[in-house]
């Protein structure tokens, strides 16, 4: 499983790594599209008070409208989100290093 | 240290690109007015929907499974959806003549079974279970309800085109309906025992004017008398709108709640214009919102409290969102031209509607039939209150 901050990540130094938002972003585009190939779009009518289907309890039916409503407002909404995050991270780390080079190494003198 | 370093800078730029995208976000779902209400003609997303419902009316499984599933949680939305589609298709058999035969037959079919049911099972088989348990105070039990939207149906059958087999059921529908304002005391009428609705009151006086333009009738002194009584009693005095349901002594029941509100505002166009105006603009202001691009609305204005219920829908928290108003929103929006309002309920609705598209028709999986009914009528209405108000304002002019 991702480690979002691992103590293992790629990048060094204080910045977290734009690949860990992008790992997430597309685990949260892979739930989406499992979430439509297994049909739950049409239990979403659980948001008028609507059973899904007749063929399911209104339970069932219920948690896997409101388990799809999750899903894709987590998809809508977090995954350009990452993706911004991953952007804005990648400019910081290329400012950073650029800076750093610019600099030249500190001397511990 | 330096991984809860990472941790906090990891969040704030989370917080900052969210800030980035949240506000654009209703860009993605933003249209074109035109797409779901056009000046003439059938809009696209209109096409759309009542292709889907059209096929419902020639697929008798298909139509059975929708019907059921509404059913399972109100009787009433299967009456209310054939109501929004016989309206919806009146006044598409008016901006598109080449389609009217198509849609004239369905509107038939429609009227024709929803009479058979009534007559068959009673009018309790289109109420919610709780009708039967209480005691109507006029007798004998009648539901404006029913009475008000079949009449409504008859009506706009026949001004899209007439139907000669409609004239008799449409003047016997209103004759018992004025002979029942005649005997009532206060002049409301109910709906369930005890219980009346100014949608269904607004809906039935609009079948008497179209009576009036049909069949020469007149009734005007009895709807002046009506929005007089409304104005005078039924009026929440916080935020000047009607209330939705009270008893036959003119208790408030409801309180103003949106998901009849903005129908009410539609259906008072043709009756005072000038008040369904003001009504439209208080209901926009305590119930309309457009946050970040996207509008929605709430069931009830701030100074009422009120818990959700059938006609509300579920409310999400902290915006108060009511699904139930927010669907009808769209109705008062596309009545009143308010083309700002309109376009945000139509990013909201392309944003948490779930549509479901197949071979040319839509559905929204967020809604149900009477929801995507609805959606239709408030993207087709227009050319029947046209024809009402044109022959007044001719009248006027004489």
């Amino acid at each position: 499983m991702i480690k979002f901050f691992s103590r293992h990540a790629k990048a060094k130094g204080p910045l977290p790594s734009p690949g860990y938002f992008l790992q997430w972003a597309g685990l949260l585009f892979g739930l989406f599209l499992i979430a439509n190939f297994a049909g739950m779009r049409q239990y979403t009518s659980v948001l008028n008070g609507t059973v899904g289907s007749t063929n399911l309890d209104w339970q069932t039916a219920s948690f896997l409208g409101a388990a799809y409503v999750m899903v894709y407002l987590a998809f809508v909404l977090g995954t350009p989100t990452l993706m911004i995050a991953a952007g804005i991270l990648a400019l910081c780390r290329k400012f950073a290093g650029n800076k750093e080079n610019h600099d030249g190494p500190k001397s511990s003198a | 240290m330096q991984r809860l370093k990472r941790i906090a800078i990891g969040l704030l730029v989370l917080v900052v690109a969210g800030a980035i995208w949240i506000p654009c976000l209703h860009l993605v779902f933003a249209r074109p007015i035109a797409e779901f209400r056009t000046a003439a003609g059938v809009s696209p997303k209109a096409r759309q929907l009542a292709a889907r419902h059209l096929a419902l009316w020639t697929d008798a499984e298909l139509r059975k499974q929708e019907l059921d599933r509404m059913r399972a949680s109100n009787a009433e939305w299967d009456f209310m959806g054939r109501s929004f589609l016989v309206w919806s298709l009146a006044n598409m058999a008016l901006r598109d003549p080449a389609s009217k035969p198509l849609y004239l037959k369905t509107i038939d079919q429609i009227i024709d079974e929803t009479l058979r049911l009534e007559k068959e099972k009673g009018m309790y088989f289109f109420l919610m279970s709780y009708a039967s348990a209480g005691k109507f105070v006029m007798k004998p039990d009648r539901s404006l309800f029913l009475d008000g939207e079949i009449a409504l149906m008859l009506a706009s059958r026949r001004m899209a085109e007439e139907k000669q087999e409609y004239k008799a059921l449409l003047t016997e529908r209103i004759d018992i309906i004025t002979e029942e304002f005649g005997r009532s005391p206060h002049l409301v009428l109910e709906s369930y025992p005890d219980e009346c609705w100014m949608f269904d009151h607004c809906l039935a006086l609009d079948a008497m004017k179209m009576a009036d333009y049909l069949d020469g009738s007149d009734h005007s002194k009895l709807i002046c008398d009506w929005i007089a009584m409304a104005k005078r009693k039924l009026i929440d005095p916080e935020s000047g709108l009607l209330v939705s349901s009270f008893t036959t002594d003119y208790l408030p029941l409801g309180g103003p709640q949106g998901s009849s509100l903005w129908m009410v505002s539609h259906a008072l166009q043709i009756l005072d214009a000038d008040f369904a105006r003001d009504q439209y603009s208080r209901a926009r202001r305590e119930l309309g919102e457009i946050t970040c691009g996207f509008g929605y609305a709430h069931e009830w204005p701030a100074s009422w409290k009120g818990p959700a219920n059938i006609d509300s829908g579920p409310i999400i928290p902290v915006f108060k969102i009511s699904a139930g108003s927010s669907g009808m929103a769209f109705i008062g929006a596309s009545a009143f031209r308010d083309d700002p309002f309109l376009k945000s309920l139509n990013s909201t609705l392309d944003f948490v509607g779930f549509s479901s598209r197949k071979a040319g028709t839509l559905k929204y999986c967020a809604s149900n039939q009477v929801g995507d009914a609805a959606l239709l009528y408030a993207a087709t209405l227009g050319p029947l209150w046209e024809k009402i108000q044109a022959r007044e304002n001719a009248g006027a002019k004489r």
